[in-house]
């Protein structure tokens, strides 16, 4: 299956809204986050802040309450984690500010675990107001983006920068996740962003061993599709949630928080980082090490069917 | 309106900030006090609530915000009574200003550091759609303390945001102590001129002055414009001013009766 890096598209697709109130806002890494393609078409609303990642997110709060349409587009880490505050204020005021976090998880493999945006959906989660996004397909990041442009209030979107796979979703829906696959209930697999590629090929492999599940693509994770994910809990033996994140309040905490108040059929795996800070190396090399691998998922499955 | 009035609507303010903070039994008196002369000098000639594309003020110093109610109350938008309930479960009068409740605070604030850098947006805003408005924002001298601070400056200045227009309420005081005392940051004016603003030094308490520095911010051009305003914490109620004390204090009843006299008494003065 062809597989892509949506961070190469958000700059486009930016640039694509007809709405002369789109502001985007840079912090000097509009190269990594190529918002350098919206600054080609729309150089007049292209505002360089420099190294600046509190400054440039409360001036997109700025800008929000009057009346503009700001993306505050940078690193996962830079966004919801120096900014938090900035973000909050934003929130608690229901500000019409946009938010768009790049190479989150250990998509920065590299650059080692400062740079690792590993806690931004939980920052993120908690922010009463604040609406979610997380797209794994071409298509999904381009309709949070024009979902985002065109509802009021908050929202945040976390883009993946390893490739993920150009499966075909289904049109975004806030407040509803993709159900890729449905083809019976021993299992669920139901993963956020750049886990992509793992899950569906742990899927496949399920599949060869004569195993039949699902496959969830969480792309709503503010608000969760509560009533989906409980109606898959009364039926498979075994959910497995897999995330480029901490399984402390990210993909894990959304499903074992719509589960834990009533009683269900599966019990609920979690592959992520768990409470461990990560480490320079490739992003494969990573994965690997916390497991966001088609075989583990696969492994995970199989012991608890 | 000739300044005359204004110094009655300001003591009138005065008398307000000690209505409600009596009231409320938590608060911040002195910082109130030193920003209510700013303050009602702004509301007062350039905020005009009838017109969409109107000035904005962002209370940076959100814990300052009995002066901005008390204010609203004198241009209609808050019923006199209604101050009572500051602080108090169920009101509109949040402790800091909520934009959310009261739509004319114009911002959420309170966080200190963080509202320069929401008038620059704002500011960046009316340029973007053709308003000629002013953004006045308002930082407490302790609150520069904050970084955020320093890239709003810079930001402010490479965009030659000439509506945008910061009243540094200067009272030299914040909570624990004297500013100097705490960490100090030498000459304000100078390194906020360095970072390429223009910056007037003025007396926050001079009607005059204050009114002037407002009719300078609606015709001035270029740089974004600073006004480092001298002014002394919990001004009008002699034992507040210049202690660190009543950066939030609770007034005693007899505190609260002499407060009420003394601006009375300086009401009959002007």
């Amino acid at each position: 299956m062809e597989s892509t890096s949506l961070r190469d598209l958000i700059g486009k697709y930016l640039a694509k809204i007809d709405d002369d109130r789109i502001v985007v806002l840079d912090g000097d890494i509009a190269k990594s986050t190529k918002t350098t393609d919206f600054k080609a078409v729309h150089p007049e609303r292209f505002v360089e802040c420099g190294i600046s990642e509190t400054g440039a997110m409360s001036m997109g709060y700025g800008l929000a309450l009057d009346g503009m349409i700001p993306f505050v587009v940078n690193f996962t880490i830079l966004t919801l984690g120096n900014a938090w505050t900035q973000v909050r204020m934003a929130c608690y005021a229901n500000a019409n500010l946009k938010i768009i976090g790049t190479h989150p998880g250990i998509d920065n493999g590299q650059d080692g675990a400062s740079h690792h945006g590993t806690e931004d959906l939980t920052l993120a989660r908690v922010l009463p107001n604040l609406k979610v996004i997380d797209p794994s397909t071409p298509e999904q990041l381009e309709e949070a983006i024009n979902y985002a442009a065109s509802v009021h209030g908050p929202v945040y979107i976390r883009v993946p920068r390893d490739k993920t796979y150009c499966y075909g979703s289904k049109p975004f829906e806030m407040g509803r996740e993709d159900v890729v696959y449905d083809n019976g209930d021993e299992f669920a697999i139901l993963y956020e962003g750049s886990c992509s590629r793992a899950a569906f090929d742990a899927f496949d492999a399920l599949e060869a061993n004569g195993h039949k599940g699902k496959l969830v693509n969480c792309v709503s994770i503010k608000p969760f599709d509560t009533a989906l994910v409980k109606s898959i809990a009364d039926k498979v033996k075994v959910m497995v949630t897999v995330e480029n994140h901490s399984v402390i309040g990210g993909l894990y905490g959304c499903v074992a928080e719509t589960l834990a108040s009533e009683p269900h059929k599966a019990v609920v795996k979690a592959i992520g980082l768990n409470d461990r800070f990560s480490q320079s190396g490739t992003c494969d090399d990573l994965k690997k090490e916390f497991g966001i691998t088609a075989e583990n998922i696969a492994k995970t499955v199989e012991a608890n069917i | 309106m000739n300044t005359r009035d204004l110094k009655l609507i300001a003591n009138k303010n005065r008398q307000r900030i000690i209505e409600m903070l009596y009231a409320s039994k938590s608060g911040h008196p002195g910082g109130s006090l030193s920003a209510i002369d700013i303050v009602t000098a702004i509301y007062e000639t350039a905020v005009d609530f009838k017109d969409k594309n109107r000035a904005r003020v962002i209370l940076s110093k959100g814990h300052a915000v009995p002066a901005v109610y008390a204010e609203l109350v004198q241009k209609g938008i808050l019923g006199e009574e209604e101050l009572l309930t500051l602080r108090k479960y169920g009101s509109r009068l949040q402790g800091h200003p909520a934009v959310t409740r009261i739509p004319e605070v114009d911002a959420s604030t309170g966080l200190l550091g963080q509202g320069l850098s929401t008038g620059v947006g704002m500011a960046l805003s009316k340029r973007f759609r053709g308003d000629d408005h002013n953004v006045f924002v308002i930082c407490g001298d302790g609150e520069m303390t904050e970084g955020q601070n320093y890239e709003a400056l810079a930001q402010a200045a490479a965009m030659n945001l000439d509506r945008l227009v910061l009243f540094l309420d200067n009272n030299r005081v914040c909570l624990n102590d004297f500013t100097d005392k705490i960490l100090p940051l030498g000459d304000l004016a100078a390194k906020i001129r360095d970072f390429g603003w223009k910056v007037v030094e003025i007396d926050g308490h001079d009607m005059d002055q204050v009114v002037d520095a407002v009719d300078m911010a609606k015709k001035n051009k270029g740089k974004p414009l600073c006004f480092v305003c001298r002014t002394v914490k919990g001004k009008g109620v002699s034992f507040m001013e210049d202690n660190p004390a009543w950066h939030g204090g609770v007034m005693t009843e007899e505190q609260y009766k002499d407060a009420m006299k003394e601006l009375a008494e300086q009401r009959e003065a002007i």
